[in-house]
């Protein structure tokens, strides 16, 4: 903020003194799944320095995307400068996790259209081969952002939704390897500036719904020339140039279409809406939803179990920085930092502003606590992108990764690519930036957007895949050492939405409690694998494993031996 | 001695006694001469228009005000002599706080040719410290015109424009006397602030370490660069910075917050303890005791600290931020609304605040904008900046009666 601070006094005196059918109820079944590469001994060891290494896997891979702003149309458009997702879900039931990317887009003469997206089939461990073609997933009629994935027509087959700019585009997964554009006849009549999007059953009626944020007000009518720095005449505009727009949120109405219902939804009028999450923050068995705006504030929305919202952000503390004002917030997560079993919220933020973490202190009310867990001294020279809670040391609490690089072409105080950041989480007291010892990868600056985790080999930990600007997607493979124990669980929801969005899991191991809860939305414009991920670290066992779906029903299981996925059904 | 009768003397006698007596008269004559040679030439010299300007500027020196005033008085009785004349006299009405009076004279003996680079430039610092910054800049610019090296032109230049609002020109003009006055501290601190005010951190820090090479003994500056570096979340660094400064309520509330980044709470908060022993009424320390209480869960202690912070200070949307969270978590609901409300009444303003700024420094003659920031600047109770801003208002348009009235007001309040 500018402020004229210096009195004339001072200046003197320093210069002169001198749509979702609902078909499949699977039975209820614990199934351990079948690990494709467990490691049959881990190292076990305590420590709470394990390494941290995360390595680039990109070519070896074979996917070959690059998502693609067209900023060399010279626009210096604001769209240019929200980049695109990624989604982690295994599209063929294979058991292989595969990823799907949108393209983005291009300029043309007072209008924009899209660039196809992408899905990469994983056909052996770190091989993948694009089947965009065959799969009929690729065109684009927007100018594309993000993915939000889930089983929104309950086959049994993860949907893909796209975001953009001018409108929403709903793949439905045929289950035959092939989707289809069911768009026009979902009622997904969005045409908006849509950034990132969740789905959750917000209604509680057993049928996922659709939570839409979106940006500003930008369109070639409103479109200012802004001035760069010295020596650049033009940049990007920044986002105070723009209004806000209005989310949006669609009940899912079980036969495939999907109803606006924003205005019982009580949403508030405008916001900057960029990352988007939907998880039970308060845990009152309902999903709540949590959108990180540019430059104004933040919402928390608190779902009073109906689908109709109270933003709680002002009074909880979750709506600005710890100095009270709104920050430019990108990416967002939810996750259990301090194992105290209650989810706090995490966002990623514009340079010159910290990261926020805000620890929930239970009853609504939330604590700004980056300086104290460390974060702050982290540097605010970033700006923040996709992220994830990721027990990516499988010490049984959650890292946090976070993609970074800058909005504009020619910024001054901070370089336009970014190094991505590996907070390292010492036991819910404090997390260490290990980003320098943490592979080859994150030791390179990029310019890094949405963010996805997934366990890509089923080895047991999450890897990472990242999309950049007009840069290679990047494909980074969990190779912390030393390997430590791990638990995985799938939720099937039954009688909630199969998806289990807002599930939750409780690993008791020892005297340790550890949550992990299955969320909509999350990061930046991307889907993650829903699979939940416990480090054991050097326990053989969880004592006792509590899940809760969104429904209310409860499953306790007890003595379950690490190193394996387990796939649990909602009782009904 | 032989003693002569002259009556008794012979012819001869008579003719060498009247030769003797030409002889006596000729010195005599020689002797008057050189007495009126010395005499004109002492007159000439000390009573010569040159001189009595030099006497006229070494009394200015000594503050001899009378000294001053009869040579300009006898140097504008002084044909070709006028303008010196004016000259002195505008200097000492300058040094006597008398400068709408001295203004008028330095004007006028501007118009001599070899005395204008002085005129002008006194003329623009009494022009500039009557408010008059238009004029201030554009006798800065006379003189700068005669001789573009003159520092201290640019000085009073960067000084109008800076309180004009229009930043950036006078940011020009502080990087070309920073250069033309290689040893002076005081541009490249002036410059430090100013980007510190505009968050431009890595320019301040750059600012205030040239500062410091032309003069270490700055501890203020030192605190000034502490402060930037710990924005720039180089904390370990501010630290050290900060362990060389004399232990202040500034470098104690600072050194607090460098403390709290690293982690080092329990020595963040001993340090805001001494800080507030040093000035128990030091808002910035109190706002931060009470952050730091807040972070550690003692929310008891963090509402008092807070409660008096915003007491102390009003006018401050944090303080009313971090009390509403304190209220809150005790559970007093309605309070918490209530300091949320105020702190989104400052910001607002805050905001309009900083657009203004912005405005300013590019819209540089529109004293209306700047009417503006002097009315928001006083709702936020900064009385000082709002006095800055009327009179950079009253500056462009002398006629702005409502900046005019607003600014007796002020006068007149504090």
């Amino acid at each position: 903020m500018l402020f004229r601070i210096i009195a004339a006094a001072t200046a003197v005196a320093l210069l002169m003194i001198a749509g979702c059918d609902k078909q499949k109820a699977l039975p209820v079944a614990v199934a351990p799944a079948a690990t494709r590469r467990a490691d049959p001994s881990p190292n076990v060891t305590t420590s709470q320095t394990g390494g941290i290494v995360f390595r680039d896997r990109t070519a070896e891979s074979q996917i070959r995307f690059t998502y693609r702003n067209d900023d060399e149309h010279s626009d210096f458009s604001i769209l240019e400068s929200l980049g695109g997702g990624v989604a982690i879900f295994d599209f063929d039931q294979d058991g292989r996790k595969d990823v799907f990317l949108p393209g983005g887009g291009l300029f043309g003469d007072r209008q924009t259209s899209g660039l196809p997206s992408s899905l990469f089939r994983q056909i052996a461990d770190w091989r993948f081969v694009e089947v965009t073609g065959p799969t009929l997933i690729g065109p684009s009629r927007h100018y594309s952002h993000g993915a939000a994935v889930a089983d929104c027509n309950e086959d049994g087959f993860d949907d893909v939704l796209i975001t953009g700019f001018g409108g929403l585009t709903l793949y439905q997964n045929q289950g035959d390897g092939s989707f289809r554009d069911v768009t026009a006849e979902s009622k997904l009549d969005d045409r908006l500036w849509s950034s990132s999007a969740a789905w959750g059953d917000f209604n509680g009626d057993g049928v996922l719904d659709l939570y839409v944020a979106h940006y500003g007000d930008w369109s070639f009518d409103k479109h200012p020339s802004c001035e760069g720095p010295a020596g650049h005449p033009r940049d990007v505009c920044p986002p105070r140039q723009f209004n806000g727009l209005p989310d949006l949120i669609y009940f899912g109405k079980g036969d495939g279409e999907f109803d606006d219902a924003t205005a019982e939804a009580g949403l508030q009028p405008d916001g900057k809406g960029l990352g988007v999450v939907a998880a039970d923050i308060d845990l009152d068995g309902d999903l709540d939803v949590y959108v990180c705006n540019d430059t104004v504030a933040n919402f928390l929305y608190r779902n009073d179990g109906r689908g109709h919202f109270e933003d709680i952000s002002l009074t909880s503390g979750t709506a600005f920085s710890d100095r009270g004002t709104p920050d430019g917030s990108m990416g967002v997560d939810v996750g259990d930092y301090n194992g105290d079993g209650l989810p706090d919220i995490w966002v990623t933020n514009y340079e010159r502003e910290n990261n926020a973490l805000y620890r929930n202190l239970g009853n609504g009310i939330f604590r700004h606590v980056s300086q104290s867990m460390g974060i702050s001294a982290i540097g605010a020279m970033y700006v923040g992108w996709g992220t994830r809670f990721i027990d990516a040391d499988l010490d049984g609490d959650e890292d946090l990764f976070v993609s970074n690089s800058h909005v504009i072409r020619f910024p001054v105080d901070t370089p336009r690519f970014q190094r991505p950041l590996m907070l390292e989480n010492t036991n819910g007291t404090r997390f260490v930036n290990v980003t320098e010892r943490s592979g080859e990868y994150l030791s390179l600056t990029h310019a890094g957007r949405g963010v996805a985790t997934g366990d890509l080999d089923g080895d047991g930990d999450e890897d990472i895949v990242v999309s950049h600007v007009n840069e290679s997607a990047a494909v980074l493979s969990n190779e912390s050492t030393p390997k430590r124990n791990w638990f995985v669980v799938r939720l099937i929801g039954t009688s909630s939405a199969r998806s289990a969005i807002g599930a939750r899991a409780v690993a008791r191991i020892g005297d340790k409690s550890l949550t992990r809860q299955i969320r909509g939305g999350s990061s930046y414009l991307s889907t993650s694998d829903k699979s939940l991920h416990f480090g054991c670290d050097s326990a053989a066992q969880i004592d006792e494993l509590t899940v809760t779906w969104i429904s209310g029903g409860r499953l306790v299981l007890h003595n379950i031996p690490c190193n394996q996925v387990v796939t649990i059904v909602e009782p009904k | 001695m032989k003693q002569s009768n002259p009556q008794l003397m012979s012819a001869p006698d008579k003719q060498i006694s009247s030769a003797r007596r030409l002889r006596g008269r000729w010195w005599i004559v020689f002797a008057t001469a050189c007495v009126t040679v010395v005499a004109a030439f002492w007159l000439t010299r000390n009573l010569s228009p040159e001189n009595a300007y030099r006497r006229g500027r070494a009394a200015l020196l000594t503050g001899d005000r009378e000294t001053v005033l009869r040579e300009a008085e006898s140097l504008i009785q002084t044909p070709k002599y006028q303008s010196h004349g004016w000259l002195l006299k505008g200097l000492l009405l300058s040094r006597l706080g008398k400068l709408d009076q001295a203004i008028t004279y330095l004007e006028k003996s501007a118009e001599n040719e070899s005395l204008a680079i002085e005129a002008n430039t006194v003329a623009a610092q009494c022009l500039y410290q009557s408010g008059l910054y238009l004029q201030a800049i554009q006798a800065s610019n006379r003189a700068l015109e005669r001789d573009e090296r003159c520092v201290d032109a640019r000085r009073w230049l960067a000084a109008a424009y800076y309180d004009l609002g229009a930043v950036t020109n006078a940011v020009e003009e502080l990087e070309r006397i920073s250069v033309e006055a290689p040893a002076d501290p005081r541009p490249t601190r002036l410059l430090g602030l100013i980007a510190r005010d505009s968050e431009s951190y890595p320019d301040a820090i750059q600012y205030y370490r040239e500062s410091l090479t032309r003069d270490t003994n700055q501890p203020e500056v030192v605190a000034e660069l502490a402060e930037c570096l710990m924005k720039r979340n180089q904390p370990a660094e501010a630290l050290v910075i900060l362990g060389q400064c004399e232990p202040s309520a500034v470098v104690l509330t600072l050194t607090a917050e460098c403390l709290s980044r690293v982690g080092r709470l329990k020595e963040a908060h001993d340090s805001l303890r001494n800080a507030l022993r040093l000035e128990p009424q030091f808002f910035p320390a109190m706002l931060a005791l009470g952050k730091l209480h807040l972070d550690q869960g003692n929310n008891s202690d963090a509402l008092q600290v807070l409660t008096d912070a915003v007491r102390r200070n009003p006018n401050d949307s944090q303080a009313h931020f971090q009390l509403s969270q304190a209220m809150h978590r005790a559970g007093d609901k309605q309070g918490a609304d209530r300091e949320l409300q105020q702190m989104q009444e400052i910001q607002a303003l805050e905001r309009e605040f900083s657009s203004l700024h912005a405005a300013a420094a590019k819209e540089p003659n529109d004293a209306a904008l700047r009417f503006r920031a002097g009315e928001v600047a006083r709702q936020l109770g900064k009385l000082k900046l709002a006095r800055l801003w009327y009179r950079a208002a009253l500056a462009i348009d002398p006629s702005d009666i409502k900046s005019r009235s607003a600014l007796h007001e002020l006068d007149r309040s504090t």
